[in-house]
């Protein structure tokens, strides 16, 4: 990671709230451009970070720097960015033109400048012709891009959002995920965004920067994270992880080392009906069908194999399968997790197969 | 539609019975004893009632009464603000102690803070000797008497409307305004006071309809020099001693008027404000 080309960087960042500690010695740099997902569960310190970086708190020690300059006395308004909030918090007694136009108002900014940004603005959230209604008229979705409209109405160089589709239903959320996801392509402004849906992270962020109990677990890009992950929470934090004890009980698997425990993932597992061809039949488990879920484009597959109950995908084009029915499990990898130690252990007959070839 | 209406059952129930005590209890303590003043009034002709209500002595006490309530609205509405702000943004020891004597005012009978108030304002009383050693400043038995037990009456209306809105506003809005540009002046004015307006307004109208008619702590301090310090309560007092029910009758349906005009006039303000809000704007 080149020096010149990071545009964000905290280095040995620790924030403590009374006796809590939020942050733990935070490192990490963003480079000019990308757009970052702070993900972690709730309390993990994703919008400390963030409203670290944004002045909102200030770090008891380490650096945070901004295009070069350290920014830790510098008030959040000459940091050069746009903060939106998790609620938005619009101006209720303001215009939506009045919202848009405020950051410009406060710094004095020509009449005839501040109008044709706010007009600019309005054209690109979609929003022409609501400048004069209140936000209380407006649609969640609309808020919310009137919110980024403010934000980004002083031209600031790195855009901070705090949860930015939490307070809106899942209909429009996806939407604006794909809108929000354009328009910071279009812009192409350094952003960061605190989320605590996975899905939202690895869809949207070309970055993933994972947090838990205040302390940065890994960043990487969502291939990375999902092939890769750095440490034992993170493998299984991402994806829709079932931790296994006896994992050396599957075929073709063994004991890892003695107090390991196995990471799996519904995509490391195939569920066959009996008689359907499987390709290592030896290497395969029977299982008995717990439940068959629903998901839309395809099924969900809660499998019971020596007494853990694991989940698989299943295409909808794909014979059915009922609940109570045996079939064969063919578990391709897992990942065994030694302490914080990971590997990623494949099924022996995999291996057998590209030796062969 | 009707019959969908009819059908929906609140939670609780009994609106029926909740309904009837409301306007029972309505009619019994407000409603009836106001119907009365206008009966009590009708004893007079128009002419005689017009005469009442407009001797020059009433006139002025009118105006000592709206003048001075309005003045010392004003203040309480500034300091009432600033009291509540202090008690919502910051932590300082004795904090709950101020917060309750807040009330005071509303627990203690009037006539005892008239009297302690005139004591300590004439020139002999600590305050009053100040003021007149110093700026020749009479405070007792003139109409800056008047305003101050006004103002000490007052102060908790505004304080008591402003402070929940206060503790309900969101932080992210200062955070956003901060983080626009915005200096902290810019912020409260364009920011945080709109917020407050309402309930500030609110605050303002209770506490000088409530002045208006307050007796027990201005009587004392006020001296009652006719066109000088005689508050219209004052006056509907002097004709009830004199037994002519219905001058003071038509005197306080005057003031009746003049509330009713004040809180239509909030009521206005209010339900402005709140549609922007809401959004039915």
């Amino acid at each position: 990671m080149a020096e010149n080309t990071s545009y964000v960087e905290l280095s040995h960042i620790n924030k403590h709230f009374g006796d809590f500690q939020a942050s733990k010695d935070i490192n990490f740099s963003i480079p000019k451009g990308r757009l970052v997902a702070l993900l972690g569960p709730s309390g993990s310190g994703k919008t400390t970070i963030l409203r670290m970086i944004a002045g909102l708190e200030h770090p008891d020690s380490g650096e945070i720097r901004i295009d070069g300059r350290v920014v830790n006395q510098v008030p959040g308004s000459e940091r050069g960015i746009g903060f939106v909030f998790q609620n938005y918090a619009l101006f209720r007694y303001m215009t939506v033109y009045d919202n848009i136009a405020f950051g410009l108002r406060v710094k004095k900014a020509p009449k005839e400048e501040i109008d044709q940004r706010v007009r600019e603005l309005l054209k690109l959230i979609n929003c022409e012709g609501l400048e004069k209604r209140y936000p209380s008229q407006l649609s969640g979705g609309q808020r919310q891009r009137v919110a980024f409209a403010r934000a980004l109405a002083p031209r600031p160089q790195l855009l901070l959002l705090d949860e930015p589709f939490a307070a809106i239903d899942a209909k429009v959320r996806l939407e604006l995920r794909t809108w929000l996801r354009e328009m910071i392509t279009q812009l192409n402004i350094t952003s960061i965004f605190v989320t605590h849906d996975q899905d939202e992270a690895i869809e949207v962020a070309d970055d993933i920067i994972v947090t838990n109990q205040g302390r940065v677990e890994q960043v990487g890009t969502p291939q990375a994270l999902y092939r890769s992950p750095a440490t034992a929470f993170v493998a299984r934090f991402i994806g829709n992880s079932i931790p296994v004890k006896n994992y050396e009980k599957f075929r073709s698997f063994e004991r890892g080392g003695r107090d390991t425990e196995a990471i799996l993932r519904p995509e490391f597992i195939s569920v066959y009906k009996k008689g359907e061809r499987v390709q290592f039949q030896n290497s395969a488990e029977e299982g008995v069908v717990q439940d068959v879920i629903f998901r839309g484009s395809s099924l969900e597959i809660r499998v019971l194999i020596h007494g853990n109950l694991l989940s698989a995908i299943r295409s909808i084009n794909d014979p059915a399968v009922e609940i109570g029915e045996t079939v064969d499990v063919f578990i391709h990898r897992l990942f065994v997790l030694d302490g914080e130690k990971i590997t990623l252990m494949d099924n022996r007959s995999l291996a057998g197969e590209s030796v062969i070839i | 539609m009707k019959t969908r209406t009819r059908n929906r059952r609140s939670v609780i129930p009994g609106f029926g019975l909740s309904f009837g005590i409301m306007i029972a209890i309505l009619s019994l303590i407000v409603l009836i004893p106001l119907c009365s003043l206008v009966i009590y009034t009708a004893q007079l002709s128009p002419s005689a009632f017009w005469n009442t209500i407009t001797r020059p002595r009433v006139l002025s006490s009118y105006w000592v009464s709206i003048s001075t309530a309005f003045v010392a609205s004003l203040i309480n509405a500034a300091m009432g603000l600033i009291l509540a702000w202090v008690l919502v943004r910051y932590e300082f020891p004795g904090k709950g102690f101020i917060d309750g004597i807040i009330e005071l005012p509303f627990a203690l009978p009037t006539a005892v803070a008239g009297i302690a108030l005139t004591h300590l304002t004439t020139t002999n009383g600590w305050v009053g000797q100040f003021f007149y050693d110093h700026f020749g400043l009479r405070i007792a038995y003139t109409r800056l008497g008047i305003t101050i037990a006004l103002v000490f009456i007052g102060i908790p209306f505004v304080v008591r409307s402003v402070q929940p809105v206060l503790e309900k506003i969101d932080r992210q809005y200062e955070e956003a305004a901060m983080i626009l540009g915005a200096s902290r002046g810019e912020t409260f004015r364009k920011v945080l006071f709109p917020e407050i307006l309402p309930a500030l307004i609110s605050g303002f109208t209770l506490a000088f309809a409530r002045s208006i008619g307050e007796y027990g702590s201005v009587v004392f301090i006020a001296g009652n020099t006719p066109y000088e310090t005689e508050i219209a309560p004052l006056m509907i007092m002097a004709q009830l001693q004199e037994f002519d029910y219905a001058s003071a009758t038509s005197i306080a349906l005057v003031m009746l008027f003049i509330a009713f005009i004040i809180l239509s006039v909030n009521a206005l303000l209010q339900s402005r404000v709140s549609k922007r809000v809401s959004g039915l704007a």
